[in-house]
């Protein structure tokens, strides 16, 4: 759009336009054009799968065969519910558990409540396999160590937890999502304008009914993201119904999924993208549900006007969040913290003798330093970027027209549709077939753009939310001032959503960094990454060793979230020099 | 008056060992000469010194190894670099899927970045059939015998691991140990962990070698899944089985009842005729891979008795190089074969077609 075009525009529009707009219809072009080859062509290419008779970018030809074969079959059905089941019960689970635990830490006076980011993270950080293998110790009906303790205070034969029942499964696999709900929540909750609550409180609404009619609906953008990830994720993951299903005798379309890749020789493509159609479905109807019930600007709370976030006194129900707070930090992270390092201190598992040797073996291993060190540099790249990028095309696309906008919202989500594998075989050939990339093939860069590109969906997600937020006012008003579209993005929206900038960086470094299957197609045999180094402990039958290599991951988690702290603490310093002008926000009504 | 500072008078005997062994080396060959027990004689001794200044000469310094073994037997590799010190070898444990999606994506743009596959059967033969492997034959070969080695020298097989009964010790005893594959249908077994026949994993393969030798048929077939928790894998079940979370495994891995025994976890393992079958695994040398000369030292190495020895040490595998003898205990690798119908290397992916037909029929 020329200038002059923009001034013919209603000026509100012209500005909307402007503030978003950059490079032009050419640059806009471009975008939408990098957005479909890096995002929508790898799975296309995964799900072109479904009619070949070959893998992907083999010579092959083309059938039906898998339309009869999966969806003819009633088994899949069967899988397809309990897939569903898991996912809606363990996200909205996690998501009451998340949603209640940040409001404790944003707006409440609840003891303890500083102990909640710090073990959320570990929560999250927890890798699946060994989240799973923990807590089918904890609580295994026999032998687990829960039971054992039960026992020793009641009766002998007294068998109180049993991890191997859908009970099992679904609070095992919330306790483990609660910490990724939480982190995306967090950063919306505490820039939430505590005016709107305490108007809803002068005006004579109770506390609770403030909360339900308030607080809540006013985190609708940011619930909605959580909860269409958890239920897409819930339906694609794979160690906890694995590990604890496989013994309860449920079966999982992820567990199904990863019997065709895995085992088939050739993989079972055609199958694997077959039951994934069914993830992509559950994604679509979603985002539909949230484009007809999420309507921009309903859900503004950052805005020029000032702003107020006091916490709330909880009287004596604050005693109730403290006690919450102990119960899910016991459940959630000791018990199974202490199984992972009482695990790595093993000489395998199940038997209770306790030396350093795994941690030694470790050390001795030459490939450890170099592990840590790329891990910790492709996680932290690829998380920046993909939150960078997510600002961009969130920004770009609320100042587009309704397509476009819809366009980079759906397309940002469709890696998660695709099991890891997939994914990832999708990512290694859709690269290596243009020239350019595949001479970055087995470099760190293309593992970059790979890792990037499966963690996006989780970006989207945090900065949609955080986005919602923000008045658009803002934005035009600088753009009226004269800032560019870029300065308007990095001065006016990251700088406002910069708490959930860093908290989702922060979740997608950690998702990053436990990555396996980009990782190990995409980067040299050279430089390992840390989880291709537990993966190699699994294979070689030392899982205490693993254990041990991931109580040090947790350990560089723990490190990269001070530091992310000490990143926070310095912005909001500079903030009261003014080098930056804190926005004083808030706002009308609701 | 002259003082000698009390470092110099310590480093006295360290000079003299040092001016000792300066005068031995000038009367003695160098080391490698020397003890040439490790390569399995003095002329398999000079052909690997030979390879070796070869891949210095190349400057080639690493051996990329692909595959699930190259990470089992990660403590073999310092045993390699101890003996080659300018060349190391870098294992990347990419396996099952994985590997073949890597494998046709290098293959088909020629940005090859593994020497080595270090596969079972059927990934090293499905890939030699797709002529990705580099005829070699290592100088030292006629030491294998000749079963092991292609015959157009595309793969060896250097290494095997027994598949029976793995049991958690404090809830079974030997004697309730099922005698027959028929017994596996007992109810008293029922929630032994098995992976799917149908998916291609451990149960997929041997079966193979019991449907091949006339043991098993689709009616046994059928039974024994029917009284299985089935698996999408059985390798995170091993913990179970150590905890006694899970009683019996009814074909797990040897080398895994070492490596857990050998930790002090309660386990048992049975070769009962009939049950155990013996799993074989190669490498072959990747054609065009960046590394040629290095992997051939690899190749040669790989059948050495220090190499086949340290299989047992530090892979806790079978070796197949005759004369390095497994300890006491460990079940007769050559009786368990000998009890199974032989698959010929040329035969096997036709007899798995036959397998997967009849067991597919059996278990719809």
């Amino acid at each position: 759009m020329t200038r002059d075009n923009a001034r013919a525009l209603p000026t509100s529009v012209a500005h909307r336009r402007r503030a978003g707009r950059m490079g032009g219809p050419w640059g806009m072009a471009l975008l939408l054009l990098a957005v479909a080859f890096l995002f929508i062509w790898p799975v296309v290419m995964q799900l072109m799968g479904m009619f070949r008779t070959a893998a992907p970018g083999t010579d092959g030809g083309w059938s039906l065969d898998v339309v009869a074969r999966v969806y003819g079959s009633p088994a899949t059905y069967r899988y397809l519910w309990n897939s569903l089941v898991y996912g809606l019960a363990t996200t909205l689970l996690a998501t009451a558990m998340g949603a209640s635990f940040a409001f404790l830490a944003a707006h409440s006076n609840a003891w303890g409540r500083s102990l909640l980011t710090p073990v959320m993270l570990l929560v999250f950080a927890a890798p699946n396999l060994f989240y799973a293998i923990s807590w089918s110790l904890l609580a295994d009906p026999g032998t687990g160590l829960l039971n054992l303790a039960v026992r020793t205070l009641t009766r002998p034969d007294v068998t109180l937890f049993n991890a191997y029942t859908w009970t099992g499964l679904i609070v095992v696999q919330a306790l483990k999502l609660t910490g990724f709900c939480y982190l995306l929540l967090l950063g919306p909750f505490q820039g939430m304008n505590r005016s709107f609550e305490e108007a809803s409180l002068i005006s004579g609404a109770g506390r609770f009914t403030t909360l339900l009619r308030v607080t809540i609906p006013l985190m609708a953008p940011a619930l909605f993201g959580v909860v269409i990830v958890g239920i897409v994720f819930g339906l694609g993951t794979f160690d906890i119904p694995q590990i604890l299903g496989a013994l309860a005798n449920i079966d999982f379309l992820s567990t199904e999924i990863f019997k065709s890749i895995s085992f088939e020789v050739p993989p079972d493509y055609a199958r694997a993208s077959a039951l994934s159609l069914f993830v992509m479905l559950v994604l679509a109807v979603l985002l539909v549900v949230q484009w007809r019930v999420l309507k921009a600007g309903r859900f503004v709370t950052v805005t020029g006007k000032s702003n107020r976030q006091n916490r709330w006194d909880l009287g004596g129900w604050r005693y109730l969040g403290t006690a919450a707070i102990l119960l899910f930090t016991l459940f959630a992270l000791l018990l199974p913290l202490v199984q992972l390092i009482l695990t790595s201190l093993q000489p395998t598992i199940g038997v209770y003798k306790f030396s350093l040797a795994n941690y030694q073996a470790v050390f001795r291993d030459r490939q450890t330093v170099q592990a840590f060190s790329t891990t910790g540099l492709l996680a932290v790249s690829a998380g920046l970027l993909a939150m960078l990028l997510a600002a961009l095309l969130g920004h770009v696309g609320r100042h587009a027209p309704r397509w476009i906008e819809r366009y980079l919202d759906s397309a940002t989500l469709v890696p998660i549709i695709m099991p890891g594998v997939s994914l990832a075989v999708g990512l290694l050939w859709a690269y290596i077939s243009i020239p350019g990339l595949r001479s970055l093939y087995g470099t760190f860069w293309l593992a970059l753009i790979g890792v990037m590109v499966a963690v996006m969906p989780m970006a989207s997600r945090a900065v949609r939310g955080a986005l919602a937020q923000i008045a658009r006012e803002l934005e035009e008003a600088a753009a009226v001032s004269g800032a560019s579209p870029l300065r308007v993005l990095w001065d006016i929206v990251i700088r406002l959503m910069s708490r959930s900038f860093l908290a989702g960086w922060l979740v997608t470094a950690i998702i990053a960094a436990g990555m396996l299957d980009v990782p190990i197609m995409l980067l040299s045999s050279t430089r390992p990454t840390v989880s291709i180094l537990v993966y190699t402990q699994l294979l070689a039958g030392t899982p205490t060793q693993a254990c041990a290599l991931l109580v040090l991951l947790l350990v560089a988690v723990m490190l990269l979230a001070v530091a992310a702290a000490a990143l926070i603490g310095l912005c909001n310093r500079l903030a009261r020099r003014q080098v930056y002008p804190p926005i004083q926000t808030v706002s009308p009504g609701v | 008056m002259m003082t000698i500072k009390p470092a110099r008078l310590a480093a006295v005997p360290v000079r003299l060992l040092a001016a000792a062994s300066l005068c031995l080396s000038l009367i003695a060959p160098p080391a490698l000469a020397q003890d040439t027990a490790w390569a399995g004689g003095d002329a398999n001794a000079k052909a690997l010194g030979a390879l070796y200044d070869a891949a210095q000469q190349a400057k080639q310094t690493q051996v990329v190894i692909y595959g699930g073994y190259s990470a089992l037997f990660k403590p073999l590799w310092e045993v390699f670099h101890e003996r080659f010190p300018a060349i190391t070898i870098t294992p990347n444990p990419i396996s099952g899927p994985r590997l073949v999606s890597k494998l046709d994506a290098e293959f088909a743009t020629g940005s090859l970045e593994g020497d080595v596959l270090m596969a079972g059967m059927t990934e090293l033969l499905s890939n030699v059939a797709k002529d990705r492997a580099s005829p070699y034959k290592p100088p030292n070969i006629a030491a294998l015998p000749e079963r092991y080695v292609d015959p157009q020298g595309r793969f060896i097989i250097q290494f095997a691991d027994v598949f029976g009964l793995v049991y958690n010790t404090n809830l079974m005893k030997p004697a309730d140990l099922p005698k027959t594959l028929g017994d596996l249908a007992d109810p008293k077994y029922k929630g032994m962990v098995l992976d799917s026949p149908l998916a291609g994993g451990l149960a997929t393969l041997t079966w193979i070698e019991l449907y091949n030798s006339g043991l098993l048929d689709g009616k046994t077939m059928r039974a024994i899944r029917d009284n299985a928790s089935i698996v999408p894998s059985v390798t995170p079940f091993y913990a179970n089985l150590s905890t006694g979370s899970v009683k019996l495994l009814p074909w797990g891995s040897f080398t895994r009842y070492i490596q857990m025994k050998d930790a002090g976890a309660p386990v048992g393992f049975q070769a009962t005729p009939g049950l155990v079958v013996p799993l074989y695994g190669g490498t072959a040398i990747l054609k065009g891979g960046p590394n040629p000369k290095a992997a051939e030292l690899f190749q040669a190495w790989f059948v050495t008795p220090e190499a086949q020895k340290a299989l047992i040490t530090r892979g806790y595998s079978f070796p197949l190089l005759p004369g390095v003898n497994t300890p006491d205990g460990w079940p007769n690798l050559k009786q368990i074969a000998e009890s199974l119908k032989v698959i010929p290397p040329a035969d096997y992916m036709a007899v798995r077609g036959r397998f997967e037909a009849a067991v597919k029929e059996a278990l719809r």
